[in-house]
Formats: structure tokens, sequence, C-alpha cells
């Protein structure tokens, strides 16, 4: 069974934050799969959903203001959006643990190194007591590259990389079976990227992690993802393995090839970077039909208006449902796109 | 840290020089006779101007000042003009009373406040939120004498549950103005505690402390509260300044024979040195625990530990978070 | 810079907002009453009745005649609340004006060209805020004896220090932004960048700090004045009224009482518009869709 296989499975999920009269769509009905052991990259500019959908997993998003109409998200067979909050917290931080952003702010100035990482390893390793506790945060802080006897140091006294060194030895702390990572680098200097990635790619092998890399940079997608779910204004719009989406003689959704446009390659002669013409749209006021039409070069008529598509529901029926844009799958990729839909028939 | 806090207290020094100075220069400005006032009506101008002379009332400004201070390293606050005694052991007579006063409001506001605001972050939008809110704001507008007089119509004179003044009933006496100077400035505490602990609960940190799986009551108190700490020591400061001021208030409307009244009774007398040394010794003890609060703070923050301790200070760009959707 | 700069559309923004907030808006109608009512105080009632002593009425209740009841020297409560709002309310919008003009100069030219002027200052005020203000007012009337001018001198030095360092530390926060930068090194006059581009920006700072210093300073003023250091006998005034009442607390409170629900309605009024004025200019709630 495919359920086996795969650790994540997000199917159907929307999720709105609802401020006084208004309603901002996040994240519109996507659907994502993550194989175990597998990376996947989420890629997409600000504001597309992403922290959002990552946020959504380990259920941290803002009590008073998100709302999950509809959606699931499977994990290991169980259901997380079914999950009460002392079920969460188990999973949080032991099962599924994230890193996050900014590196710079992730850590509690007043506590100690050390007890940031005991926190989480007390929480969900109650084996681990006193001499052999402080032997295991010296381990993870030799894993991501700092030597132990900081441990006893405070946040400020480390580098912003060094800090983020931190956070992930504190997400890897407990071997999490996912390993969320929110734009790990975006806040690092560029030789510490690099740096930073390849510790990330190599403790994944080590601990046989699955992970979901949030980012915006193709170059990171790359060099780390199996696969990749391009998001465009809270919908998945392309989706595939990294052989299918970074592959110039496939077709692509018009958004990842302006994407892909718009940064430097150094094997295409070229005079300047296309950038997508336009902006995003605002999450409280997404239009009709595609979500990517107003900007689209190809747009056509029927890119305006909702399409119907054929969908399975719960039970595995076929059904028509109504969607911004039809979804067409080959293999392992599938675009969400009128251009590659038959006309006329539900794709 | 010992470095540290002789450091910080040779800064008082200057300060308290400065202020020394400012009282003195102000309460001098006052045309008291300090000789008319002890010899009377009937004596003659001569003896009154000769009187005056003794004291050194005659010497410019400035080298008045600096007998003063002189006066006062060897510990003399010089003579009271009504009372014919020292300074140093009048005050000290009353000195008592403020410090239990100011002392025992201010636990019962910090108490009070924090606990509160504590609640009403974590339960933002709750009733209880909402009431402890309305109720803060309400007593914020509220002149403290004003509360202290409602409250001694209501629980001495209707009720007869406490004494309405004085301070010879022991500890019933001290309920009453405790309660009203305590309540009073708790409204400060709790809306600046509120809005702290909201404000540290957005952090990232806090969001990282979810992510490890925390408890919602680890969270608040190790990571959000620990955080929120560092403001409110600050303001605890400058608001025992306030307090300071609310006492001598407090201590009209109950005769309480403190600091506050001796001082009023000192202005009404005309009574110079009495007056500047009672306000010299008052802004010294605010002195003393904006220095204690200093400490307070390098003991809860290890940035700023780090900082007194002498070791080089590590300039921390500020980044601007980037949100990202 | 069409974004950062505070145009005449963002303050028709903040209006709108601070229109639908009810509790500001009903603040706004009481504090306005208020106003009028200093304003029409002898249209209302005659002043001759706020200092007429009558021994007849001596600490009388409140009845049809005397709405408020009498103090204690037979005079008409009512008409001396009525009279006293003058005072209280001129004091606290008095001194506000005072201490903002004052705190604006000083804080924006300390933050602006910092340096020594700036350093200076501070010291200065560090000096002045640690010295409790009441104990300030306490020195000051020591040496100027007592009356309205110098209940003005203290309760503006009192506030002064602390309001002026909201303002210069609003100001530094403007002045590292970079658009200012820009303006500097474009080469536009360092006045002329503080007229139209620092104080502008600082404008919703500065009229939510000086709205909630006016409520400050009618409490403060009130206090002073039960303290001793208010206005010359018979002037009516609130905090006189109060303080007077507190005299007779043995025999009845509505001489405390009914001062005491002026000045708490007039802080809380100012207050909570206050509140509901930051609210409005709030750039947070702005830029957060």
């Amino acid at each position: 069974m495919e359920k086996q296989q795969n650790l994540l499975e997000i199917k159907h999920l929307t999720i709105q934050y609802v401020t006084e009269g208004e309603v901002v769509h996040a994240v519109n009905d996507i659907s994502l799969t993550i194989p175990k052991g597998k990376t996947l990259g989420l890629v997409g500019e600000t504001g597309a959903g992403k922290t959002t959908t990552a946020l959504s997993i380990l259920q941290l998003l803002p009590k008073f203001t998100a709302r999950i109409p509809t959606g699931e998200i499977w994990f290991d067979g169980e259901n997380l959006l079914e999950k009460n909050e002392a079920r969460m917290r188990k999973i949080r931080g032991g099962r599924i643990s994230m890193i996050f952003q900014d590196p710079m702010t992730s850590l509690n100035p007043v506590l100690t190194v050390r007890d940031q990482i005991a926190e989480v390893l007390k929480l969900h390793r109650h084996d681990l007591k006193g001499e052999a506790l402080d032997q295991e945060i010296g381990r993870l802080l030799e894993m991501v590259g700092i030597p132990a006897f900081r441990m006893s140091d405070y946040p400020h006294q480390f580098s912003g990389g060094m800090k983020q060194r931190v956070v992930i030895a504190i997400a890897i702390a407990c071997s999490p079976e996912l390993l969320i990572a929110d734009e790990p680098t975006t806040a690092l200097d560029v030789t510490i990227q690099a740096q930073v990635l390849n510790m990330m790619r190599r403790l994944r092998r080590e601990l046989g992690s699955s992970m979901l890399m949030i980012t915006h940079d193709l170059g990171v997608v790359a060099n780390i993802c199996d696969y990749v779910a391009i998001m465009y204004a809270g919908e998945i719009v392309e989706y595939g393995t990294v052989e299918d989406i970074f592959d110039p003689e496939r077709k692509h959704h018009p958004y990842t090839e302006g994407l892909f446009r718009s940064i430097p390659n150094i094997y295409v002669e070229s005079h300047r970077l296309q950038p997508i013409d336009g902006l995003m749209p605002e999450p409280t006021n997404l239009p009709q039909g595609c979500m990517f039409h107003p900007r689209c070069p190809h747009c056509m008529e029927r890119c305006t208006v909702p399409c119907k598509t054929a969908a399975t529901d719960g039970d595995g029926k076929a059904q028509i449902v109504e969607a911004s844009a039809p979804t067409v799958v080959e293999g392992t990729h599938s675009i969400k796109c009128h251009l590659f839909a038959k006309e006329g028939e539900p794709a | 840290m010992i470095r540290f806090i002789i450091k910080r207290l040779l800064t008082i020094i200057p300060m308290m020089l400065v202020i020394i100075f400012i009282v003195f220069a102000l309460v001098s400005m006052s045309k008291v006779d300090p000789g008319r006032m002890k010899l009377g009506a009937d004596a003659s101008e001569e003896d009154v101007y000769a009187y005056n002379e003794s004291l050194g009332l005659h010497d410019p400004l400035i080298v008045r000042y600096g007998k003063y201070v002189v006066g006062i390293l060897k510990g003399d606050f010089g003579v009271s003009y009504y009372y014919n005694e020292p300074v140093m052991d009048i005050i000290m007579g009353r000195w008592p009373y403020t410090i239990k006063l100011t002392l025992l409001s201010m636990a019962i506001a910090l108490a009070a406040g924090i606990s509160l605001g504590v609640l009403s972050a974590v339960k933002q939008y709750s009733i209880l939120d909402r009431i402890a809110t309305v109720a803060s704001m309400l007593l914020s507008a509220v002149p403290t004498f004003c509360m202290a007089a409602l409250l001694v119509l209501t629980f001495s004179y209707k009720f007869g549950l406490v004494p309405a003044s004085g301070v010879t009933n022991g500890w019933k006496s001290w309920i009453l103005p405790a309660i009203t100077l305590g309540i009073s400035y708790s409204a400060q505490f709790l809306r600046f505690t509120r809005s702290t602990m909201l404000d540290t609960t957005r952090q990232d940190y806090i969001r990282t402390a979810r992510a490890k799986g925390v408890a919602e009551r680890t969270m608040v108190w190790r990571h959000a509260f620990r955080n929120a700490l560092l403001p409110l020591i600050t303001i605890s400061g400058t608001t025992m300044g306030a307090l300071l001021g609310g006492a001598v208030a407090m201590e009209k409307v109950f005769v309480i024979p403190g600091l506050g009244t001796l001082v009023q009774d000192a202005l009404n007398r005309n009574d110079v040195p009495l007056v500047i040394g009672a306000i010299t010794l008052m802004a010294f003890t605010f002195m003393m625990i904006m220095l204690v609060v200093d400490l307070l703070y390098a003991a809860v923050d290890p940035r700023i530990r780090a900082k007194y301790s002498g070791g080089k200070v590590r300039k921390t760009a500020k980044k601007e978070t980037a949100h990202n959707g | 810079m069409a974004k950062t700069k505070k145009t005449k559309s963002a303050y028709a923004d903040a209006w709108r907002r601070l229109k639908k907030n009810k509790v500001a808006m009903v603040s706004l109608v009481v504090i306005v009453l208020l106003i009028a009512m200093a304003l029409f105080a002898d249209l209302i009632v005659d002043y001759s009745a706020a200092i007429t002593q009558s021994a007849a009425d001596k600490l009388a209740s409140p009845s049809a005649e005397h709405w408020f009841g009498c103090d204690g020297l037979g005079r008409d409560l009512f008409a001396r609340i009525i009279h006293g709002s003058r005072i209280s309310l001129l004091l606290g919008f008095g001194t506000t004006a005072i201490t903002t003009v004052t705190a604006v100069a000083l804080g924006t030219t300390a933050a602006y060209f910092g340096g020594k002027f700036d350093s200076l200052l501070m010291r200065a005020f560090d000096i002045l805020i640690s010295i409790p203000s009441v104990l300030l007012a306490l020195a000051i009337s020591a040496g100027f004896g007592t009356g309205i001018p110098q209940l003005v001198c203290a309760i503006t030095i009192g506030q002064l220090a602390s309001f002026t360092r909201v303002i210069r530390s609003a100001v530094l926060n403007l002045v590292d932004q970079e658009y200012i930068e820009a303006e500097r090194a474009l080469g536009l006059k360092n006045g002329r960048i503080i007229m139209t581009h620092i104080i502008p920006n600082a404008m919703g700072t500065i009229l939510v700090q000086a709205t909630m210093q006016v409520a400050r300073n009618i409490l403060m003023g009130a206090l002073l004045s039960f303290l001793g250091l208010g206005a010359p006998i018979p002037t009516p005034e609130w905090g006189q009224i109060a303080s007077d009442g507190i005299s007779y607390l043995r025999y009845t409170g509505h001489i405390v009482i009914f001062p005491t629900i002026f000045i708490t309605i007039t802080a809380l009024a100012i207050n909570l518009f206050g509140d509901g004025l930051r609210d409005a200019l709030d750039p947070r709630l702005k830029g957060k869709a």
C-alpha cells in the first residue's frame, strides 16, 4: 500500500486566517506526500503559504485566527488534525521537529544553549539523566560542529550561523522521523549557507529522517531535495521529482517557467533576467479561476473561471469537484494548468 | 559583578550632589527668616541678624551648599528650626513608617499586578482578561487619595472593619493604607505585564519552544515570563518612585507619622533644614532602589551580565525579522 | 517614500478607524461635554454660588436645591464642581501643552543631532527622573510658595523627563530609517528634514503620548492639590474639593464622592480615547493584512 511508504500525506488542506471582517486564504486545497527517507522541497514566493503549511503540520498555527475548514494531515498512518493538544506535544520535537528561518530570534536569550537542548531531550527521551544528558548534549553539539564545552554559553555569545547550528541540534536531538526546515539558510551569509546546507544533508542521511524543505531558492532545491512542490498563492501548481521539475525539455506550469527565467543561468546566454510581471494576488482577494491567470502569458478565457475536475473522495470514489484549474498527472509529475488539459472534459 | 556595583555606586555620588543642589537651591529660594521665627516678633533686627549670621545664612548659596555637603559627609544634616534637634534623628524616627508602607504596597502591587497580568495575557480575550482590563483602566483613573477616602468611608465608617487612621492598632492599621496604595499601583503593573507577556509570546523563541513539545505552563513561565521580566524590572524601579510619592499622600489621609507627613509639616513650618534633609534622603533611597533594579536586571539577563562583568560587548546586528508566509 | 511618509490619507484612514471604535467615540463625546461644561460654567450656574458660604447648609446632603449637597462651609457642591472643572481641565490641558511642546523640541533635537547635547540632556533627565515628582513639587513649593503657577511648574517639570525620553526614542527610530538617510544624502537641510519628515512621522506617538499625559497631569494636579500645593482658597478645583471632603469623612462622604466621580470620568475618558487613538494610528495593525 502507498500509505506505508509515505511518511506524510497532506490531503486537500485549506487554511484561512480570519481577522476582523477579513479572510486570508493562506492555503487552498493542497495535497502533498513525502515518502519515508526523502526530502520534499516546497518552493514559492514570500506569502505563498509555505510557512503556514509547515506550521499546520505541527499544529502551531495562531490559535485565535487560523481556521482549517477542510483537509487531512496523515503522519505515519494517523491524522494529526484529529489529535488533541497533549498528543501533539508528544509528537512535536520528538517525531516531527522544525528548524525556523531566523536563528537570531529563534533561541531564548535568557537560557543557556545547554538548557535549551536539554529541554527537548527531557521531554522526549526520559531515559537521559544527569551525566548522560550532558554527554548527549555535547554529542549533539559536536554533530552540528560546535565544540561541546560551549554548551554553557548563552545564545548572544554565538554568531548567526552558530545559532542556526544550535537550532538544528535542538531539532535533531530526538532523531525525528520528519524534519521541517523553514528557509533555514535565508538569514545567513552565503558562505555559511553552503556549510549549513551540507551539514543538514549529511545529518538527514545519518538519521534517515524525511524532510520538508521550505525555500524560495531553487539552488537549494536542486542540491538536497528528491521531490519538489511549487506553491503559488496557497496552491500547489506543480509537483514532481527534482528531475521532473528541473528538466527544461518537459512541460511546466507557466509560473515554474517564470521562476526559472528569473534566476541567472550560466549555461544559457541571455542579456537580462526575465522576472514575472505583476505581483502575487492579495490572499484576502484571490482571483477567480486559476490563481496565476492575471500574470500568465498564456492566459485563456477558461483560465478566468473555476473548472470542474475529477477527484477521489475519502472512500476512493471518483467525483467531480470544482477547482481553480485542472490538474494533469503524468507519472510522478503533476501540473495544475489548463494548458495541458484536454478541452471540454474534466481532466 | 563587584566591579560593576562599585562603578554604579560611584555614579550615584555626582548624581546625589546635583540632586542635593537642586533641592537646596529650590528650598533656599523661600523667604524664611529663622532668626525671626526663633527669637519672636519682639526681638531687635540686630539680634535676628546675628542669629541668622550664626547659621551661616548670609553666605552665598554655593558656600552654604558646600558646607551642607561637607556636613552630610560627617553625618550632619543640620538642626531643625522647629524641633531644635538634629535633622537626622528626627528623620530616623519617622523613616520606618514610610519604608513599611512603601514596601507593603509595592509587594501588593507587584503580586496582584503581575499575577493578573500574566493570567490575562495567557487567557487573552477571556472574561477574566476583560474584567482585569476594565478594572485596571478604572483604577488608574481614580486619584489614590480619593480611593483611600472611599475605602475608609466603606470599610471603616460603614462596616467598622478596620481603623480609619493612625498606627496604634498594630497590623490592622496598615491594611487600608497598604491595600489602597498597592491596588492603585497594581493597575499599572497589570497592564504592563499583560502587554509585555503578549509581546513575548509572539516571539520566535516561543514558537521554537512550542515546536519542542513544551507544555503551556512551561512555555508561559520558563520561556515567556523570564523574558517579560526584564522590562518589568525596569518599570518596577520607576514605579517605586511614583509609589513613594503616593505614600506621602497616604500618610496624610491615614495620619501616619512617616516622612511624608514630616515633610508637609516642615513645609508649613518653614523648617528648611528638615525639608531638605527629608527630600534628600528619599531621593537617595530611590537611587538605591534603582541600583538594586540594575543588579536584578543583570541577574535575569545574561546579555547585561556579560556587559557588566567587564568582557567586551559584542554588538549584535539588529536585523529586522523578515516575515515569511 | 509614499509608503513610509504619513500622508494626509493616512490620517484620514486613522480617523476612519477611530470612528468605528465605539469606546473611543463615546470617550470623545464625554471629553467634549466636559470641556463645554468648563467653558460655559457661568451659564450653568453662577460663580457666586460656588463661593457663598451658608452656615445653615453645612454638610447638607444632596437635595433638589443642592444637587450634590454642600461642603463643610455650606457652599453648593454642584456649583463648585462645575466651576472647579475650569482649573482642573485647564491645568491638565495647559501643562500638557507646555510639556509636549518642550518635550518635542528637546527630544527631536537630541535624537536628531545626538552628540554632546543629547548625552548631556539625557544625563540631566536621569537626575531629574530620580527625584520622585511629588518630592520635586514639594521642593518647588518650599522655595516659591503655593499657587497655580507653581503647580503648573511642578507638574510640567515632573513629567518632562519621561515624556522627552519617549519622543527621543521615537525619533531615534526614525532617524535610523533609510529614507531619512537618503534625504541627508540628497543634501536636504536638517531643519527641513525635521519639520517635513521627522515630526510628521513621529506625530502619531506624540499625539497618543500627549493624550495620555492630559489624564496623568489631571491626576497629578489633584494629588498636589490634596497635598496643599493647589489653587488659593476659595477658588474651587476638583482635587481641592475632594481633599476638603476628607476632613469631613467621618460625617459624610458626598463631598469626596462627587469630585472623585468627575476626576475619574475625565481621566478614564481621556485614557480610553488615547487607547483608541493609538490603535487607530498603530502602523502594525495597518501593515498586516
